[in-house]
């Protein structure tokens, strides 16, 4: 066991809302339980019956968030396979594998290894590992192409922008508010506020003029 | 393609909610990069994540940014590889306010989710250890390189599974001992050898729609090996077996005509994508396209002609 026992959840389901609702507590057992039972399978047929839907149950959990961090990492054409391909890895390599402790990093780690092997395998360049942010956009090499020219043509476009305008974007999009830029920059804050309008439409017609 | 840093908040208050959002999201790889290039951020940030967080890590982690200063959001933007960073914290540590965040977050993902779930359980029928005839040691390859034979005594393995158990075995009442000769083949079969693949109590048009689900359910698996590959297509050819077998009683005589006659068909080509798939002279990828476009006019056809049973 990992020492946690059974974790409280909340929010998690109708029944489950309905139940604190009504000032019920209701308990759900932890991802930490749940990976014991798939650890467990071999023992008997119900055992195998309770590690299919704790495998279920851990994807529902999980599923959501694992495939926002795969899918800042990998092209979109290839995150259904790699994420598949990880909780295949998750059902065959937890009975040995996991020792308990805190399953979310162990999943984190499970993926992280999956995209270093992916990475070898195809050569590719991902995000965990690369010098560079990600290409987004698509798996082939020719997407990952365009997607690169993309950025390299927002680039051209931002020094395109008068000075004004593009100090005014790279200040907003440091968080600062226009009250802070028109205060350093002296620009006027209705004068501010339309020419990074304007630069954003700018922008955004000349990134788009030259997609195919 | 929009650009995703353009939707930054007019209001700066407002600058947390748009990146979590994004740190959940679909987007947040197109986020940073396009942040990258306005920033021309280098791929290493100068300052490391826990340094720029600090003492806040754990709030951000059970409560969100809203607790983080004005001075550590600019840091995430300027440096967007941070994002990346704090993205997999949140992956490893995040509290229940990421998660309902991200339910609350519609986008692709979503559908890749429900899909991935769907595949999964695929994954798991197939990792069922009943014993069964389809779970034979691979290095007996042979049980799968005479379709027209071994197909036919699956088949009726199958029927005669669904026979016995819809007979004899209370729904809901498996044991939990080592599973039974009967059970076997029922529980682990997929597409057109499930159980409850060919429904006797629904309308013709139900029934084909059903046959055209259970054929899709070809895709759930992408063997990137040739045994496995060979084994799915061995699969799929004893679920036609199945199919030329029963009774179809939801439909015409016409329409069983018609079944059989194509099912007849698409064994014969699904023959010839198990050949492929076992020669060496043949590209795997190009085996297993063959094989997907063969089940995509099946599918397109069973679909079409419940098309026509519904318009009459």
């Amino acid at each position: 066991m990992t020492g946690r026992g059974l974790a409280l959840t909340s929010l998690r389901g109708g029944a489950t809302l309905g139940a604190m609702q009504s000032g019920i507590a209701v308990v759900s057992p932890s991802d930490e339980d749940l990976a014991l039972k798939i650890a467990a399978r071999g023992e008997s047929d119900a055992a195998w019956r309770q590690a299919r839907q704790a495998c279920t149950e851990l994807y529902q959990r999980h599923a959501r968030r694992l495939l926002a961090f795969l899918s800042a990492r990998v092209s979109r054409s290839d995150l259904e396979d790699i994420h598949q391909g990880v909780w295949e890895r998750v059902w065959s390599r937890l009975p040995e594998g996991f020792r308990g402790g805190n399953f979310r990093a162990w999943l984190y780690q499970i993926s992280r290894n999956y995209l270093s092997d992916h990475h070898r395998k195809k050569k590719t360049e991902l995000l965990a590992d690369a010098e560079t942010l990600p290409a987004t956009g698509g798996g082939s090499a020719e997407m990952q192409l365009i997607e690169r020219e993309r950025m390299a043509r927002l680039s051209r476009c931002l020094e395109q922008l008068d000075q004004d305008a593009a100090l005014l974007v790279r200040a907003r999009l440091a968080g600062q508010s226009y009250d802070e830029v028109c205060g350093r920059t002296g620009i006027q804050p209705a004068r501010a506020h339309k020419l990074f309008h304007t630069a954003k439409s700018q922008l955004q017609d000349c990134v788009g003029q030259s997609e195919p | 393609m929009k650009l995703q840093t353009l939707d930054v908040p007019e209001d700066t208050s407002q600058l947390s909610a748009w990146l979590e959002r994004h740190l959940v999201g679909d987007e947040l790889a197109g986020l940073a990069a396009e942040l990258a290039v306005v920033h021309e951020a280098k791929s290493e940030p100068a300052t490391p994540l826990a340094e720029v967080l600090g003492d806040r890590r754990e709030s951000v982690l059970q409560s969100g940014l809203s607790g983080l200063p004005p001075a550590a959001i600019s840091k995430l933007l300027v440096e967007p590889r941070l994002l990346l960073d704090l993205q997999a914290e949140i992956l490893v540590a995040g509290g229940e306010y990421w998660d309902t965040l991200a339910d609350q977050t519609p986008g692709e993902l979503d559908a890749v989710a429900l899909h991935g779930r769907d595949r999964l359980s695929g994954f798991l029928d197939a990792n069922d250890p009943s014993p069964m005839p389809t779970s034979a040691p691979q290095r007996r390859p042979a049980w799968y390189a005479r379709p027209a034979v071994v197909s036919l005594a699956t088949a009726a393995c199958v029927l005669l599974g669904v026979f016995v158990v819809s007979q004899f075995v209370p729904i809901g009442q498996e044991g939990d001992g080592p599973r039974n000769v009967a059970q076997a083949p029922v529980s682990t079969g997929w597409g057109w050898s499930k159980p409850d693949a060919l429904p006797q109590d629904v309308t013709a048009e139900q029934y084909l729609r059903q046959l055209a689900d259970g054929a899709a359910a070809w895709f759930k698996k992408r063997p990137t090996e040739r045994a496995a590959l060979a084994k799915r297509i061995g699969e799929f050819r004893q679920g036609c077996s199945v199919v030329m077998l029963a009774e179809h009683r939801p439909l015409s005589d016409a329409d069983r005509v018609w079944l059989i006659q194509r099912c007849r068909a698409w064994a014969e080509k699904l023959d010839g994508h198990l050949a492929d798939a076992e020669s060496p002279d043949i590209e795997l990828q190009s085996a297993r396209d063959a094989a997907d476009t063969t089940i995509n006019k099946l599918i397109a056809a069973l679909n079409q002609r419940a098309d026509e049973v519904a318009s009459g």
